[in-house]
């Protein structure tokens, strides 16, 4: 079953907050797993450019293990980061030994494919690299309250 | 309908600034083709000082120093401007990532050669708290460059914040 978890960023938190909210989500889904806090610290510089750029916003990072967890984790930024919910760690993976979190390489990072798979074993590469579009602004606020901005993008797409 | 009341301070658009500047200089490293040093980089700490330089409306400007290690002329420039105005309105988040990867890409295009890196160095007004691992220093001499102002980066209650890159 697929699942989301929306992590509030900034405002709420600044990145390197965000980033342990993550880990700490990550690591609770998966109890029988070892080390998994410091194989994601193998990845921390990548996830914190992803989160600042709010790169995630829209391209989830993929937690998966076994065919029990399959969840995709959004950051969410701006004004809808201050009413989110807290997130928990998903159900799913009480039993996995093995996991892989899915990295997103937007066009533009200061790193690449080869560099996120390098980094450790657990990580995989979602997709392709999407070309950036160009001066996109975001605003959140004023009527962005009112809006799931997830169900927009899904709209939108 | 259910309604719920959100408090905003200053210390909110503080953080979302200091992520948006953070995420910003990656973004024009990356472009000059020095990703693997700015992956290299503390950003977490740049964030944690702007935090508070912002909140306490001290920083004036953040800026991206790149220069020749060589001959440690600088090669190239990025500097946000913060202003600072009244909590009031509707509360809007702002930011423009990609204007920042514009400038860098204007900025390789006037041609950048050395063995180059960078170096962050954040303008406060007297007073400002003093954080560890930051102390006074002197920027290189950008008297060689001239500077194109690129509009808005980033913007939230009671802070705004506009970038200009300089080049030969």
């Amino acid at each position: 079953m697929k699942r989301q978890r929306h992590v509030a960023a900034d405002p709420a938190r600044n990145t390197a907050q965000t980033y342990d909210t993550i880990a700490e989500l990550i690591v609770g889904a998966l109890p029988r797993a070892t080390a998994v806090a410091d194989e994601l610290a193998r990845g921390r510089s990548f996830l914190t450019y992803l989160i600042s750029t709010e790169a995630t916003a829209e391209e989830p990072l993929v937690l998966r293990a076994d065919d029990t967890l399959d969840c995709d984790i959004f950051t969410v930024h701006g004004m809808d980061a201050l009413s989110a919910e807290g997130a928990t760690s998903p159900p799913g993976g009480a039993r996995s030994t093995d996991w892989t979190l899915c990295i997103p390489v937007p066009a533009g990072a200061p790193f690449d494919a080869a560099d996120v798979t390098a980094a450790s074993s657990h990580f995989v590469v979602k997709r392709a690299a999407k070309k950036a579009s160009p001066a996109r602004a975001t605003v959140t606020g004023g009527l962005a309250s009112l809006v799931d901005p997830n169900e927009l993008r899904k709209a939108v797409r | 309908m259910q309604t719920r009341a959100i408090t905003i301070s200053i210390s909110h658009t503080a953080t979302a600034i200091g992520a948006k500047i953070s995420g910003s200089f990656q973004r024009m490293l990356a472009e000059l083709g020095l990703g693997r040093l700015a992956l290299a980089h503390d950003w977490a700490d740049l964030e944690r000082v702007l935090g508070t330089w912002l909140q306490e409306k001290s920083a004036k400007s953040v800026v991206l120093e790149v220069y020749d290690q060589v001959t440690n002329r600088l090669v190239t420039k990025f500097e946000v401007f913060v202003e600072y105005s009244a909590l009031e309105g509707m509360p809007r988040f702002r930011h423009d990532i990609e204007t920042s990867a514009l400038a860098a890409r204007k900025a390789a295009a006037a041609g950048l050669t050395g063995d180059l890196r960078f170096r962050v160095i954040v303008h406060n007004q007297d007073g400002a708290t003093a954080m560890a691992g930051w102390g006074p220093g002197t920027a290189r001499d950008a008297s060689h460059l001239k500077r194109r102002a690129m509009g808005e980066l980033a913007s939230g209650p009671g802070i705004s914040c506009s970038l200009e890159y300089s080049v030969t």
